[in-house]
């Protein structure tokens, strides 16, 4: 498997970067895939997809061994694996409407300045930990890996509408109950 | 729009910092164990190195003529349509992306809305199919949405924002898509992948139905939605 993934990539430091991750975290990738699939063998194809993904943004990954990166690949294997389970359970998650036909808000208001004229650090930080964990993902991606929006669709193969729903949503969660009214 | 680069900053430190708490979280290494991968994954590795992977932007070609097809489709509809219709006092227009199109709803000069008319209009719902159920409501001075579930997880959901300050973007590749009309306004209805969704605005706000219906509950939900004066 190891062979596949090196015929990836191009340069002889992006193919031990590659090596160094796959020995790394392999296991990680299947113990979380297989925490949520619960099936040895879907787990392994989890844990393929998300390694091909990893490949394709190898770019963004600084050091192998890290928390870090760490998080990351856990992040883009989960998020695989929770598309896999919900594929085969043909469910509709409250998000999945919108998501499925590829829509998107896209709200005119900027969201971060409500956020910051109404809330401290801690306080989005504990926002950010109330999140489900679709939403909590993609601001991870986003404010901690400084991955664009087109970026965490290919990390998490969904759409890039998807994404960006995903991310809007998750900022209009931290946000909006700590929201002002007009006026006020 | 221009960024608010502080509350950005703010977004990025508190990320960070849950960050910290979510490495101690990770399964340690006597938790994941060792994991001897399948003979049958392996073949199936093996059958990848034959084939490869098609870069991404090859594998969007295709998509994007059936996107740009789309939208031109849609456009013409609206158009033959013109002289024979009320036109409504807000136009819509589209811009075709990568993988979606926008419709991005806008205000003629004329009709800006002064300080008086800034937030959206209270409505009442007076159709929902029998056995759903309100599940969640969200509003603000700017927008509403509604949201009805019922015991098979079937979705309806309502959206109402002011003019000019939403852009839908729908992947309209392989929809079905044609004119509607409610309340006497020209929108749009979609139907994909089991799931219905008109569009249509009035001269202040624009209103957004969606669920997991047929087009005639989809549109007699539509035509239920009024304004309380």
């Amino acid at each position: 498997m190891l062979a596949f993934y090196l015929t990836l990539v191009d340069s002889e430091e992006d193919r031990k970067k590659v090596e160094q991750l796959y020995y790394q975290y392999r296991n990680l990738m299947f113990y979380v895939a297989r925490d949520v699939l619960r099936d040895d063998r879907l787990a392994e194809d989890a844990v393929h997809q998300a390694f091909v993904r990893i490949i394709k943004h190898l770019d963004g990954v600084e050091e192998i061994v890290s928390h870090k990166t760490r998080c990351f690949v856990v992040i883009v294997v989960r998020n695989i694996s929770k598309t896999m389970y919900v594929k085969r359970k043909h469910e509709l998650g409250f998000a999945d409407i919108e998501e499925s036909q590829g829509h998107e808000f896209v709200d005119q208001q900027n969201v971060e300045t409500q956020v910051v004229t109404q809330m401290t650090i801690d306080d989005i930080k504990n926002k950010i930990a109330d999140l489900p964990q679709i939403y909590r993902d993609v601001m991870e991606l986003k404010y901690y890996y400084d991955r664009d929006e087109m970026e965490i669709a290919q990390l998490l193969g969904i759409s890039y509408a998807a994404a960006r729903k995903r991310l809007q949503r998750a900022r209009e969660l931290v946000g909006r109950r700590r929201r002002k009214k007009k006026g006020v | 729009m221009k960024r608010d680069k502080s509350g950005e900053l703010m977004l990025k430190q508190a990320v960070a910092a849950y960050m910290e708490e979510e490495f101690a979280r990770l399964p340690s290494e006597d938790e994941i164990g060792e994991h001897h991968f399948s003979p049958e994954f392996e073949q199936k590795m093996e059958a990848l190195l034959t084939r490869g992977i098609r870069p991404y932007r090859r594998r969007t070609a295709g998509k994007r003529v059936a996107v740009l097809a789309a939208v031109i489709a849609l456009l013409a509809a609206c158009m033959l349509s013109v002289g024979a219709v009320r036109e409504s006092i807000v136009s819509f227009f589209t811009e075709v992306y990568e993988e979606f199109t926008a419709i991005i709803f806008e205000q003629p000069e004329e009709s800006v809305q002064t300080d008086a008319a800034v937030s959206i209009d209270e409505i009442e719902i007076t159709y929902i199919p029998e056995g759903f159920e309100l599940v969640s409501e969200s509003k603000d001075d700017i927008a509403r949405r509604v949201e009805y579930a019922d015991n098979s997880d079937k979705r309806i959901i309502i959206r109402q924002t002011l003019n000019g300050n939403m852009q839908r973007s729908i992947d309209t590749e392989g929809i079905k898509s044609e004119e509607v009309f409610v309340w006497g306004q020209k929108g749009i209805y979609f139907e994909n992948k089991g799931v219905s969704t008109i569009i249509w605005n009035d001269e202040k706000q624009v209103f957004y139905v969606s669920g997991n219906l047929n087009k005639n509950e989809i549109v007699n939900i539509a035509e239920s939605i009024s304004i309380i004066a």
